[in-house]
């Protein structure tokens, strides 16, 4: 979750390419930020990519970053979102070419953890995914999660709504497939994720 | 469910393992210790204007239609602003529109089940566009507020023991779930309130380097 040891003085320090500054930074945000990736991806290893690859742009970046500790956050978050954005097109554009990462050793048993609920996010258009995973896998708040996507509030809770009916109705599906009222659901969809309007 | 699937959500928050840490690091390391600096602005420039562009152009023909869809959008959707700059214009001929628009709203959100924290910022908007003299229109707006405070409160319930709220949802298997309608929202310019009295990060103005660098092509 979100860490207050992120504090200005780190963000100075990071302006200068500080070593030991980078070193806190990664050990502050990395896991909230692979959490984000795996939750859009469900792909361990290419998120894994993703995180590795916003630090390197902050690392070539770092002079010219402005702002507070928490622009620095919303900064790395929207560099994760952006990477992802890439890796999903990449997908879409060649669907039957594997992923090129292959998931890491001893990190097969996250990618397994609740494989209904993840199937569930990963049939939500990208925006909606992107929100739900920063609202209650990262713990985002609305005003955070409005900065980090380039919305307003009332967007973030429109789409968190949705998600979270959309969801529900999956959810129910998987685990109630008889039910007249459930949505049939397809866990190994290869259907495109849909990308929202603004 | 909802704070069950809550529970779920947060349940996949993972950490990342320490060797992967280490080689990031050394990664890093070694970008940080290169003479070449790459600045992500120019990166980025060109993609800006030719947006810039594209939603100017697009804006110049869609106005009329868009004026027209955006009679039913709500807070958050994308043709509200739309209504919103509408409305000041009606304003000029019926001084109820505004207030009478907000109190729909909320109506609305109250219908659709939409997060009670959002319902209740909508109350306090629609309070403020309300005047004494629209007697009808304030006591719509008393019975929208009372729904609203109730559902806060069975939100809270259901937050302080959702064991005992499921167990309870369960004896009644065919309560409503709502027609699966889409959502919520406050409005753009309550949002610049709030963001400009501090909860705002203020990245977004902050100059070039506020945005990472997009990789990888877009087409």
């Amino acid at each position: 979750m979100r860490d207050d040891r992120l504090t200005d003085e780190l963000v100075d320090q990071i302006r200068e390419r500080d070593e030991v500054a980078f070193s806190t930074v990664y050990q502050l945000l990395a896991s909230d930020l692979l959490s984000f990736a795996v939750g859009m991806l469900r792909d361990r290893g290419a998120a894994e990519d993703a995180v590795q690859q916003s630090f390197l742009e902050l690392a070539r970046a770092a002079p010219t970053i402005r702002g507070d500790a928490r622009s620095l956050r919303s900064w790395m978050y929207r560099s994760v979102r952006f990477s992802c954005l890439d890796e999903i097109r990449r997908r879409d554009r060649h669907p039957e070419q594997p992923v090129e990462t292959l998931p890491e050793e001893g990190s097969l048993d996250d990618d397994l953890l609740d494989p209904e609920l993840r199937d569930a996010l990963m049939d939500l258009p990208v925006r909606q995914r992107s929100i739900v995973v920063l609202r209650y896998v990262v713990g985002f708040s609305v005003s955070e999660i409005a900065d980090i996507i380039g919305t307003t509030r009332a967007g973030v809770y429109a789409s968190s709504t949705r998600a979270e009916r959309q969801l529900k109705k999956s959810l129910e599906a998987v685990e109630n497939p008889r039910s007249p009222a459930s949505v049939p659901v397809n866990p190994t969809s290869k259907k495109p994720p849909r990308e929202e309007g603004p | 469910m909802r704070d069950h699937l809550k529970k779920r959500l947060t349940g996949l928050h993972t950490d990342m393992n320490p060797e992967i840490s280490e080689r990031h690091m050394a990664e890093i390391t070694r970008e940080i210790k290169s003479p070449s600096a790459v600045t992500p602005a120019r990166h980025r420039a060109p993609s800006i204007r030719r947006m810039g562009l594209a939603i100017a152009a697009a804006t110049i023909l869609l106005v009329p239609v868009a004026a027209f869809a955006a009679d039913d959008a709500m807070p958050g959707e994308f043709l509200y602003p739309i209504k919103r700059t509408t409305e000041r214009v009606h304003s000029l001929f019926d001084s109820d529109v505004q207030a009478r628009h907000r109190v729909e709203e909320v109506e609305v959100l109250l219908d659709r089940e939409a997060d009670p924290e959002f319902i209740m910022e909508r109350v306090r908007v629609a309070e403020q566009h309300l005047g004494d003299d629209e007697a009808a229109l304030v006591k719509r707006f008393a019975v929208a507020r009372e729904r609203a405070e109730i559902r806060v409160q069975t939100e809270a319930s259901e937050t302080a023991d959702p064991e005992r709220t499921q167990d309870s949802r369960d004896e009644e298997p065919s309560q409503g779930s709502g027609e699966g309608s889409s959502t919520t929202e406050p409005s753009a310019e309550q949002e610049q309130e709030q963001q400009q009295s501090g909860t705002g990060t203020g990245s977004s103005s902050s100059g070039q380097s506020d945005d990472p660098p997009r990789t990888g092509n877009n087409s």
